[in-house]
């Protein structure tokens, strides 16, 4: 008995629940993999692509790179915020009706 | 004397006209199908057939069937016996017939016209882009946190238009892709209604007078690294500049500027004021069907007189703001506005605000400069031509797009001159019969609308007070409209309507462009002239 409540005394001390961490964990995935991908396209469309002899010419940012980025980032971060309310629409679609998608 | 000799062997000579008239004739050309079926005709060329026989012998090869053929000569003789047939070495080039000549002809000069066009646009846009490029490959001051140079673009519904993104779109066709190579950002509210422009321009000029003034919070600034000092935003914002789209835009844009610095600095706010209107015309009142035909005849009456007084009320005095999205603000609707009217409010707040608050600032304050670019859009049946000759002439836009692109990205400025105001007036003929009738057209969809309207209020307050129960309908859908409902229904509805009202007031081709003579010097264009001149 013992045992068992010491046991329960410490996971309340420490109040990490493993639940909350691994939660905490897939939602630090996530981030990390959207700011991935997020740098990935932006680079690949703003930066890489910029005439091809100049690349790198400069240590900071062109005027028109600059502008790219931003414009870039805010319309991939439209985007997702848009497929991810469809997808949780159409999640919840599913657990209501049973079956994904249509 | 000597004439009449030459002329008679020019008639002879009538075999040209069918070898070239008809296609489809075969006894036009005999020789080349001989050569390939001798035997089939063998009596049909009467020239040929006292020497072929010649031939014939001298071949030898079929004395009885073969045909007469015409000896060949010269190099053709030569390359008789190559083994070229005589088809090919007999080839004659012919015109095609005149029906065909007329099909290749148009055909060939309407891909002309289009390919012509669309090979200048690519090369007046190349020509263009490369001139301006090096402006987006300087580094950015300030680092990767620097702010660019942003310009706003306004561009204004065009009348009898339903689609209201025409004027922006315009824009991005013509004018963007030289923005982007030259590194300048650009911000493109949109403008759903007739209007839109002027009641945005409004708020922001009342909230920035405000602000100034202390009347109304300053939004607290982040401090975080990248973010600008509020000096350091209208510093950008000078710098940048503004993009009207067509003559509405400039109409809508100006008015927003006289009312914004022009008018008084009391709160404003385009939804509460239509709101405030809406409120008490009786729409929504239940007394109506307790006292017979009295309140029904008012009632009748009401929507009407709402609309008279809404639109004179609100383009003469106040005027209208939008809206951000028009349903966004609907929390207004509930309590806080003082249920009488607005100028009780419009008392109480002018009684706060010195009288010297309302005076508009002596010297202006600096105003970014502004780019004029024309734009018409052709809508309805009548104009296809015009959108036909449009469509083949697209290198015109593509140039006035790159000229102002150009002025905007060099900023080459001048003050505006009074001339300036008739900025694309030859425009302004093209708003079509649907453009023109648009108070009409509104006042009739309010009408039908309030005809139908009033049974479904009926339902729905026989509803809300237990007077009766759901309907089978109701039931099978297990939805009753509520009175709620029809409120916010009716209100954008309404705010639709006064706002594309209030809006065409300003933009119809019989008013001018807003102009007042304090405003002499205040405003600056950007200078078409000098990016022409270079660009060719």
């Amino acid at each position: 008995m013992s045992f068992l409540f010491g046991g329960n005394n410490r996971s309340v001390e420490g109040s990490v629940d493993p639940a909350k961490v691994e939660m905490a964990m897939a939602e630090l995935d996530m981030i990390t993999d959207v700011f991935n991908r997020l740098v990935t396209s932006c680079h690949t469309k703003c930066i890489s692509s910029t005439p091809n002899n100049h690349r790198y010419v400069e240590g900071e940012l062109l005027k028109g790179e600059s502008v790219c980025i931003d414009r870039c980032t805010a319309k991939f971060f439209e985007v997702n915020k848009k497929v991810g309310e469809r997808m949780s629409a159409m999640g919840n679609a599913a657990q209501s009706t049973g079956t994904f998608g249509r | 004397m000597s004439d009449p000799t030459p002329t008679p062997p020019a008639p002879p000579p009538p075999t040209p006209p069918p070898a070239q008239g008809n296609y489809g004739a075969s006894p036009a050309l005999p020789p080349t199908p001989g050569g390939a079926s001798p035997a089939s005709t063998p009596s049909a060329p009467a020239a040929p057939a006292p020497a072929a026989p010649a031939a014939g012998a001298g071949s030898g090869v079929k004395p009885g069937a073969a045909a007469p053929l015409e000896p060949l000569t010269g190099f053709r003789s030569a390359l008789e016996h190559t083994g070229l047939p005589r088809s090919v070495l007999l080839y004659k080039p012919r015109l095609p017939s005149r029906n065909w000549l007329i099909f290749w002809t148009i055909l060939g000069s309407v891909s002309a016209t289009y390919y012509y066009d669309r090979s200048e646009c690519k090369r007046i846009k190349k020509e263009t882009i490369s001139r301006v490029e090096a402006h987006g490959q300087e580094p950015l001051p300030g680092g990767s946190l620097g702010v660019p140079r942003q310009v706003v673009v306004w561009g204004g519904k065009w009348g009898g238009d339903d689609d209201e993104d025409r004027a922006l779109r315009h824009f991005r066709k013509y004018v963007k892709p030289y923005l982007v190579a030259a590194g300048i950002d650009y911000h493109l509210p949109t403008s759903p209604l007739h209007g839109s422009i002027t009641r945005q321009v409004h708020a922001q000029i009342l909230s920035t007078r405000r602000q100034a003034l202390g009347l109304e919070p300053i939004p607290p600034r982040l401090d975080l690294p990248g973010v600008l000092s509020p000096d350091e935003v209208r510093q950008k914002e000078l710098e940048g500049g503004i993009v009207l789209v067509g003559r509405q835009s400039l109409k809508e844009f100006t008015e927003g500027l006289r009312r914004g610095w022009m008018g008084g600095v009391d709160e404003w706010d385009w939804e509460k004021e239509v709101e405030a209107k809406l409120k008490n015309d009786g729409v929504f009142e239940p007394k109506l069907e307790e006292m017979g035909q009295v309140e029904s005849e008012e009632k009748l009456v009401d929507p009407a007189a709402t609309a008279a007084v809404t639109s004179p009320e609100t383009t003469g005095g106040g005027a209208p703001s939008p809206s951000k999205p028009i349903g966004g603000l609907g929390f207004l609707s509930r309590p806080t506005p003082p249920v009488h009217d607005i100028s009780s409010t419009t008392t109480n707040s002018t009684s706060q605000i010195p009288q010297h608050w309302h005076v508009p600032p002596s010297p202006l304050p600096a105003q970014p400069p502004i780019l004029l670019l024309p734009f018409v859009s052709h809508v309805g049946f009548t104009q296809i031509p015009n959108m036909i000759a449009s469509w083949f002439n697209e290198r015109h836009r593509v140039l006035a797009g790159s000229q102002a692109a150009i002025a905007l990205i060099e900023s080459t400025t001048r003050p505006l001159h009074p001339s300036d105001l008739e900025f694309d007036r030859d425009n302004e003929k093209y708003y079509n019969k649907a453009a023109k009738q648009l108070p009409e057209r509104i006042a009739t969809a309010r009408k039908d609308y309030y005809d139908a309207l009033a049974p479904r209020v009926e339902e729905a307050r026989k509803y809300e007070y237990g007077e009766r129960e759901q309907t089978d309908e109701e039931k099978k859908t297990g939805k009753v409209v509520r009175l709620d409902e029809l409120k916010e229904e009716r209100k954008k509805k309404e705010l639709r309507w006064t706002g594309n009202e209030e809006g065409w007031e300003i933009v119809k081709p019989e008013k001018e462009v807003t102009w007042d003579d304090r405003w002499d010097g205040w405003l600056k264009v950007f200078d078409l002239s000098k990016g022409d001149g270079e660009s060719k």
